[in-house]
């Protein structure tokens, strides 16, 4: 068989399987595991058995197998988990992992015989017990449904029904199936879990067992006569083993997949049609209760709602990258010998996935960065009169429409006089410029690209190390960077980001004679500028607004090249921050707000950091998306 | 044979009509006896015409068709109430059903389908109940 066709999906499903064991064993280290979380990891050391054989990965089948012995010993009562036996589990779970990053990355895997030789240790043959006695002593806890089935004394049918694809709402057809059944007989399983078919995450096939007196061929052809339904089976009971229609539910809910590719294409088909929408809505201009406008208002709350489920469908909880971050702390702080405990808050909270993966890497820049700089080692923590432990956390919140992300350590700070010394013997800035500089803006130096490997000579300690590119992505998704610290008390760097992408709302306005947009995420607010209230202050041209200083950019005169152009009496601006700082963008006029895609930008015009992408308007043309941070950047030649 | 006499609940008219369009062109086996703009009269009208299918929009004002589908069903269990929904409403959907609604149709409609499904939820429906 050529298993390069598999390697994909083998490699997902793989790592799916290997982050939930990670969650249980660490669940499990801190406070004990129940009896379905022991089921689960032995149903999931099983299926990476299975699958990693099958691939021809040996090393990956021996390890899980031995994972699976132990798992069964546990799971039969055989033996308890303790802690040193998790911690063990622990260890090779995350030799899976490294196994499976070889396995991705075309290398040889490392062999694990020694962790598994060490878990066979614990599970001596024991001939003089048989399996079903075990099996026999847990068949009461079976659960409510198989409890409650007991009483049914009707024959049990087991029903594989198939819903045709491309069904509208696959999950409430199966909802309806259920409740149609019901009129027959009483339903005793269902697999997946009810729960799982309003989730939107349900394949489409569902296996029921349920206790009727009704022929197996009339049931049959009675649910085949539903709508929707391609195919249905039903075979008399008895119905397997629970442990079979568990290891298929997992089965059916991690086989719902579509490449992000796909994804993205159906995203770009969505925001065209929102484009097209609106172009319609302006051509037609339909009379007031006219049907043309019923129409219409129909035709908006049908692409509403399939916009909302794109973007829904492409939210994934912070909890999916969790495990990863969790293991490379770990790792880090093992091979640096220092004790770290790791706090993530908010794993709850819902991102679009494509964010969530290009954030992983800065994430663990950022971990990296305070364990072996930020953090201490135990016996300088203790002088200072800190816990011997040091501590991160990572909290994850939604603002409005926005999400916060933001990474503290209890570490030992960064200096910001350090900083900037540096920024100036190392000619980053001039002395009067860097000692100009706010404590605020000096900790940002760490984000300029090669300042960090300046710094990694000094007495500062070394954070820094990938900081600009931690920035980069951060604006890249439309998000903004800041950095807090403290010396002796630790650093704190948030981050906040738009929840979706792609599909956008911006202002559109008119500089120059063109039209650009702004992302509305980007805007903090819109204002009058009048030119006798800008004061010259350092070269800028700054306004007053309350506490706050505002330098007021044109854009007509950043596009022109003429920063200095005289303003126009009283012109509208686009308020804006970039770290502490607060930017009126002046403009001609400003148009509105409407939803515009997102295109990027072909080469040579991608080469200009001051353009996010390019947006097609509702009436055809064409607007530059400007990106503000890079804009005031490239406005201010430092 | 006498016609389905069927109650039509969406707030907007052009759904109304089309759905009604449906139903007069479907033989003579519809007899479209009345609409409501919103649930609240939605239940009013029930009570009045005691229909036996109701066509039920999900998102309306005052009162939305989860909510009327169950207070209808608490003025007769017996009705026969079928959704009708916009894309990315499955929670919506499964939620009604689990309320006690039959079945459902997703917007934009097409006649075949509407007919269809209608014809699979009145009892004595082919393949509508196997038991009796």
């Amino acid at each position: 068989m050529d298993t390069t066709d598999f390697l994909d999906l083998f490699t997902t499903e793989a790592r799916e399987h290997i982050e939930a064991q990670g969650t249980l064993l660490s669940r499990g280290l801190a406070t004990g595991l129940e009896r379905e979380e022991i089921n689960e990891l032995f149903r999931r050391a099983h299926s990476i058995k299975g699958m990693a054989a099958a691939m021809g990965f040996s090393p990956m089948a021996v390890l899980a197998h031995a994972m699976e012995d132990l798992l069964h010993r546990w799971r039969d009562g055989r033996d308890r988990p303790a802690t040193d036996s998790l911690a063990l589990l622990t260890r090779a779970n995350d030799h899976l992992s490294a196994q499976l990053d070889a396995v991705a990355a075309k290398r040889d895997l490392p062999p694990g015989e020694d962790i598994a030789e060490a878990i066979r240790a614990l599970c001596p043959a024991t001939p003089g017990v048989p399996p079903a006695a075990g099996a026999a002593a847990t068949a009461p806890e079976a659960g409510p449904a198989g409890a409650a089935a007991t009483d049914d004394l009707r024959p049990r049918l087991l029903i594989d029904v198939a819903i045709r694809s491309g069904a509208p709402l696959p999950g409430a057809r199966a909802m309806v199936i259920l409740k149609r059944l019901e009129e027959h007989g009483r339903i005793v399983e269902i697999s997946p879990a009810a729960p799982i078919l309003a989730t939107g995450a349900f394949n489409g096939r569902l296996r029921i067992v349920v206790a009727s007196n009704l022929a197996p061929d009339r049931l049959a052809s009675f649910i085949g006569g539903l709508p929707d339904v391609a195919a249905c089976e039903v075979a008399q009971g008895p119905p397997e083993p629970a442990g079979g229609t568990e290891a298929r539910r997992a089965e059916a809910i991690s086989s719902v997949r579509v490449s992000t590719e796909r994804m993205d294409h159906l995203l770009d088909g969505v925001g065209e049609l929102i484009l097209d929408y609106e172009r319609l809505k302006r051509s037609v201009d339909p009379e007031p209760g006219s049907e043309q406008e019923e129409i219409l208002e129909v035709l908006g709350r049908t692409v509403d709602g399939l916009r909302d489920e794109v973007l829904t469908m492409r939210l994934l909880p912070f909890s999916s990258i969790v495990p990863r971050l969790e293991r490379s702390a770990r790792d880090l702080a093992g091979r640096l010998g220092k004790s770290v405990d790791l706090e993530v808050r908010g794993t709850e909270v819902t991102l679009d996935r494509s964010t969530l993966e290009e954030m992983f890497d800065p994430l663990q820049h950022i971990l990296r960065n305070s364990i072996d700089h930020g953090l201490e080692e135990t016996e300088e923590r203790r002088a200072a009169g800190k816990p011997p432990r040091g501590r991160i956390e990572i909290e994850l919140s939604r603002q409005e429409d926005r999400i916060s992300l933001v990474v503290s350590d209890d570490g030992r700070g960064i200096d910001p006089q350090a900083l900037r010394r540096v920024a100036a013997e190392r000619r980053f800035l001039s002395r009067e410029a860097a000692m100009r500089l706010s404590d605020e803006e000096a900790l940002m130096l760490v984000t300029i690209p090669g300042f960090s490997t300046a710094t990694r000579t000094t007495e500062i300690s070394g954070r820094g190390v990938g900081m600009d590119v931690v920035r980069m992505r951060v604006q890249k998704l439309g998000g903004n960077l800041v950095i807090r610290s403290r010396v002796g008390v630790g650093t704190r760097l948030e981050m906040d980001l738009p929840p979706t992408v792609t599909v956008t709302r911006a202002f559109l306005c008119r500089a120059s004679g063109g039209i650009f947009a702004v992302p509305v995420s980007a805007v903090h607010g819109m204002l009058e500028v009048v030119r006798d209230s800008v004061q010259a202050s350092l070269g800028e041209r700054v306004l007053r607004r309350g506490e706050d200083l505002v330098t007021v950019l044109p854009l007509g005169g950043i596009l022109s090249g003429d920063t200095a152009a005289p303003f126009p009496a009283a012109f509208p601006a686009l308020l804006y921050h970039v770290g502490t700082r607060s930017y009126a963008l002046g403009v001609d006029e400003i148009l509105g707000e409407a939803p515009i895609v997102v295109k990027p930008l072909r080469h040579p015009l991608e080469l200009l950091p001051q353009y996010a992408g390019a947006a097609i308007l509702n009436d055809g043309q064409i607007a530059l998306i400007l990106d503000p941070a890079n804009l005031t950047r490239t406005s201010r030649p430092a | 044979m006498t016609p389905i006499r069927v109650l039509i609940v969406d707030d907007a008219m052009f759904m109304r009509s089309m759905i009604k369009d449906i139903l007069n062109n479907a033989s003579g086996r519809y007899e479209v006896v009345g609409e409501a703009s919103n649930g609240r009269e939605a239940i009013a009208r029930f009570r009045e015409l005691n229909p036996e299918l109701v066509t039920m929009d999900i998102v309306m004002p005052q009162l939305d068709g989860i909510e009327a589908t169950r207070e209808i069903l608490k003025v007769d269990p017996a009705a026969v109430i079928v959704m009708c929904s916009a894309m990315g409403q499955e929670a919506l959907v499964v939620e009604s059903i689990s309320a006690g609604a039959k079945d459902f149709i997703v917007k934009p409609f097409t006649t075949d389908r509407v007919l269809q499904v209608l014809a699979k939820v009145l009892p004595g429906a082919s393949g509508g109940s196997a038991a009796r």
